[in-house]
């Protein structure tokens, strides 16, 4: 599998009107061989921040995608949170691969947390298996429906965590947790995310 | 030996227009004195990043190039596919291991 995390801002004065793009957007990308799974996350502190998580079956699919002539033609639409290469937070969009994850059988939650997370030089191994155990811990949660760590293909020690779950959870445990053992504190200052737009199920990853 | 990285961020969409242009403009590099290797590495952790990465027998071979007429075309079909100007970083070689 390969998994695509977009940050993207949009105008302050057409969040609206974006909202709707992203959901033509989407409805394209669903059409496209080897999509899986794709979610689109508004901010609730901020509604003009979106981030969308696509997940592939192969590189060369979502390539593929991203050169399709109908979608550069509905791209200028969008403009891109532009983040200098060097920052904690991925190079957007970053491109990864799933390390740990579950999707739960239980109703649809409609919050998300993304959490940019950087491990020490050598400690990769251990911030796995610490997150590892938070998804042990979370699979018997009922307020967390689905959970996945993603693992930068081109900075082996950048992670994306990915939680989602309903309003009363919150990742402060998990990013205490982390702390100890991070290049630098976990980012998590998108505040809750809201899903817009959610379709077909990613299978749980190991 | 002397290795020139440049590092370029593409257009959005413009990924199979940038590596056919340095293909096709790779003969360019192949006669100018001193040129001993080439490689365009794509990011594996996005899709926007490239380094061109060259390896040549001195420096002052590279900055032969670089000041030429040559240079100039060559940056000006990779220019059109980027974002902003590349960024040029400059490397001596030490030796480490003997392939």
């Amino acid at each position: 599998m390969f998994v695509i995390v977009v940050e993207i801002r949009a105008p302050a004065d057409a969040t609206e009107r974006v909202r709707g793009q992203h959901v033509d957007y989407s409805e394209l990308a669903s059409r496209h061989p080897g999509i899986r799974y794709k979610h689109v996350m508004q901010g609730t502190l901020d509604p003009t921040f979106y981030v969308d998580v696509m997940v592939w079956d192969t590189k060369e699919q979502s390539e593929a995608f991203g050169i399709d002539p109908t979608y550069q033609k509905r791209r200028p639409a969008w403009n891109p949170t532009n983040r200098p290469v060097g920052e904690l937070s991925p190079i957007n969009p970053g491109y990864y691969s799933p390390v740990i994850g579950f999707v739960s059988e239980r109703p649809s939650a409609n919050r998300q947390n993304v959490i940019y997370v950087q491990a020490s030089p050598g400690k990769e191994r251990q911030l796995e298996r610490l997150v590892r155990e938070e998804r042990d811990a979370a699979s018997l949660d009922p307020r967390v429906r689905a959970f996945h760590l993603y693992r930068n293909n081109g900075w082996p020690s950048r992670y994306v965590l990915a939680i989602q779950a309903t309003d009363r959870w919150s990742e402060e445990q998990i990013v205490d947790r982390l702390k100890s053992i991070c290049a630098q504190p976990p980012l998590a200052d998108h505040g809750d995310l809201i899903v817009r737009y959610d379709f077909k199920e990613m299978a749980t990853v190991e | 030996m002397f290795v020139v990285q440049a590092e370029e961020w593409i257009v959005p969409g413009r990924r199979l227009d940038i590596e056919a242009a340095h293909r096709a403009n790779a003969f360019i590099l192949e006669r100018q004195q001193g040129f001993r290797s080439g490689r365009l590495l794509h990011f594996a952790g996005g899709p926007y990043r490239y380094i061109h990465e060259s390896t040549w027998t001195s420096r002052a071979d590279w900055e032969r190039f670089w000041s030429g007429p040559d240079f100039e075309t060559y940056r000006s079909a990779v220019d059109a596919h980027l974002q902003s100007p590349f960024v040029l970083t400059l490397f001596d070689v030490v030796p480490v291991t003997a392939i």
